[in-house]
């Protein structure tokens, strides 16, 4: 049984490679033919050859040799142009479909209506139009025709006796050839339809695919693009960082040596340039140091994790332990929810609405401040709510620009940084900030993240 | 007990250069300093090459992380890969507070990394704590086995 299906499998891969054309792609209605053409030869050759023996019995029985011979000639030409290599395709269907029409010519002048020599005609120009062509299909349309009225004359003249043919008057054989004349005509035209449309929806469908591809391998080169932009951005970053802070880091320093060395010999004007020198060249450092953090945010810090927000809030207070305890502020918060956040930026967030909320206060009274979050369809909303100085409407936008501040330095510290980055954590996690204020008497920033 | 204590500065600063030379002679502990201006010096010194013939082993290295010709994290990779050297303390005292700097400092070894203040006063703290911690209170490898 095993060598029997390896056999089996040998044959036909024979007949496929010699009856198809590697070159052409598999997306082509013409390869789709060649498979067609290749199955027909590698079935058709094992029934011929079960159908050629009572074939030939039935016609030696019968006396006809024409027949015998014709046989013989159709099934020499099958197996050539099933194993014979090195002919091309075309040439294959041609030999293939030929040997078949000479087969039912044959069948149709020996056994006339009786034997299957119509039905052989009708099969083989759905074939011609299955594995060749369109104008190959038309071909044997006309074909079919001049066979029909050949043989018409053929019977009219009873130029030869052919014994059993000869039974049939013309008319009937004009009624039942008309038929076939006619169901090959439909075929000819109605499968060549079916396979436009086929081949169109195929050609659509590869151009669909290549389009695809083809925006695929665009959109990688847009993501290596922007991951070197982003490598260059960081080295940039790092470079300024470092090159900038090194000279101030200078500055501050031999300004503050020279105060401590030569102090007793300085006046009173003289400390204070270098107090002025020495600020100004901190307060430099650290905008440096936000900048920093602000291009940081979702460009270095950007992998989400769960984090459980109430840890987050403990944590940031007791950080600002000291400031908490010097204000005497109250912090309440509602059970906080775990979040699926980028747990350095969130932290960042939280930490800067809770720091400014402590920050912006006038000095008589006790900071109150209250944290809550709601869940909301798409989103989770927090809030965080204060009873400071307020802020007045003008300014509810700006102050979330960067570098924007809106108090003197000697008031309220800061770099005006602050809410800057909040607002691009928040932006990070697909979300909004704004705040909600009237001066004087406290403040609301709200802000939401994205489930 | 009058050890003196050797130490290899590598730093292309020369600010930095006089403020870690001053604030360590301030220092209690009898120190002596070498320094060196980039990261390839500061291997020919380590490895006593030509130039450096005479050059003493150090007990501590500070090392910059943003140097000429070959970078901090680089010496201190050669450093700790090295049999003869890897025993001597490296501190990484350096502008960046980066934590890529940071983390690449430890993962190669480095003993400890320390940020250099902007403050001048934090900045003399700090060197005299390096000296306080590393010269007087630790035990350090003696040199030259």
């Amino acid at each position: 049984m095993a060598s029997m299906k390896s056999y089996w499998l040998k044959y036909k891969e024979l007949i496929t490679r010699n009856c198809t054309d590697e070159l052409v792609a598999d997306t082509s209605l013409t390869y789709w033919q060649n498979r067609l053409f290749a199955a027909s030869v590698i079935y058709l050759i094992p029934y011929s050859l079960l159908s050629v023996v009572p074939g030939i019995y039935m016609a030696y029985v019968n006396d006809l040799k024409g027949l015998i011979f014709v046989d013989f000639v159709a099934m020499v030409s099958v197996l050539s142009i099933a194993f014979f290599p090195k002919i091309n395709v075309f040439t294959r269907k041609l030999v293939f479909n030929g040997a078949l029409y000479i087969i039912s010519v044959a069948l149709l002048l020996y056994l006339g209506l009786q034997g299957p020599g119509l039905l052989y005609l009708l099969a083989i120009t759905i074939f011609v139009i299955l594995s060749l062509d369109k104008k190959y299909g038309y071909f044997t349309l006309a074909l079919n025709c001049i066979t029909c009225i050949g043989i018409g004359v053929i019977l009219h003249y009873e130029w030869i006796d052919f014994g059993i043919f000869s039974q049939y008057a013309l008319d009937s054989w004009i009624a039942v050839s008309v038929n076939l004349i006619f169901l090959s005509a439909v075929a000819v035209i109605l499968i060549p339809i079916l396979f436009h449309g086929l081949q169109s929806t195929i050609i659509q469908e590869n151009n669909l695919r290549a389009e695809i591809e083809s925006q695929q391998g665009q959109l990688k080169e847009s993501i290596s693009l922007l991951n070197s932009k982003n490598e260059e951005l960081e080295r940039f970053a790092y470079t300024i960082s470092h090159d900038l802070k090194e000279p101030l880091r200078m500055i501050s320093s031999f300004m503050q040596l020279l105060e401590k060395k030569y102090g007793p010999k300085l006046d009173k004007k003289a400390h204070q340039y270098i107090h002025f020198a020495v600020d100004g060249a901190h307060r430099m450092s650290n905008s440096i140091d936000e900048l920093m953090e602000y291009s940081r945010v979702g460009r270095l810090y950007n992998e989400y994790e769960p984090v459980d927000v109430n840890m987050v809030i403990s944590e940031i207070i007791r950080s600002i332990k000291a400031d908490v305890d010097n204000s005497e502020a109250k912090i309440t918060y509602s059970t906080m929810p775990t979040l699926n956040v980028v747990p350095v930026t969130f932290k960042m967030l939280i930490q800067n609405l809770l720091t400014n909320a402590l920050k912006y206060q006038s000095d008589e009274q006790t900071p109150v401040i209250e944290i809550d979050a709601k869940e909301l369809d798409t989103h989770w909303q927090f809030l965080i709510k204060d009873n400071g100085i307020g802020i007045s409407k003008e300014h509810q936008e700006d102050i979330f620009e960067i570098f924007r501040r809106l108090h003197s330095r000697e008031k309220y510290q800061g770099t005006g940084m602050g809410l800057a980055i909040s607002k691009k954590i928040v932006e990070q996690h697909g979300g909004e900030i704004w705040v909600d204020s009237e001066e004087g008497k406290g403040s609301i920033f709200y802000f939401t993240l994205k489930k | 007990m009058a050890k003196n204590i050797h130490i290899l500065l590598v730093e292309d600063n020369e600010g930095d250069i006089v403020l870690t030379t001053e604030a360590l002679d301030e220092g209690k502990v009898k120190n002596s300093i070498s320094v060196v201006r980039d990261g390839w010096e500061a291997i020919q010194y380590l490895e006593q090459n030509e130039g450096f013939e005479d050059a003493q082993s150090p007990d501590l290295v500070l090392l910059d992380i943003n140097l000429p010709k070959m970078n901090g994290h680089e010496v201190l990779k050669y450093i700790k890969s090295s049999d003869d050297l890897k025993h001597i303390p490296v501190i990484m005292l350096t502008t960046s507070s980066d934590e890529i700097d940071v983390m690449k400092s430890y993962e190669n070894h480095s003993n400890c990394y320390i940020t250099k203040p902007v403050d001048i006063s934090n900045f003399l703290e700090v060197i005299a704590s390096i000296e306080n911690f590393w010269i007087s209170i630790v035990q350090l490898p003696s040199k030259n086995k």
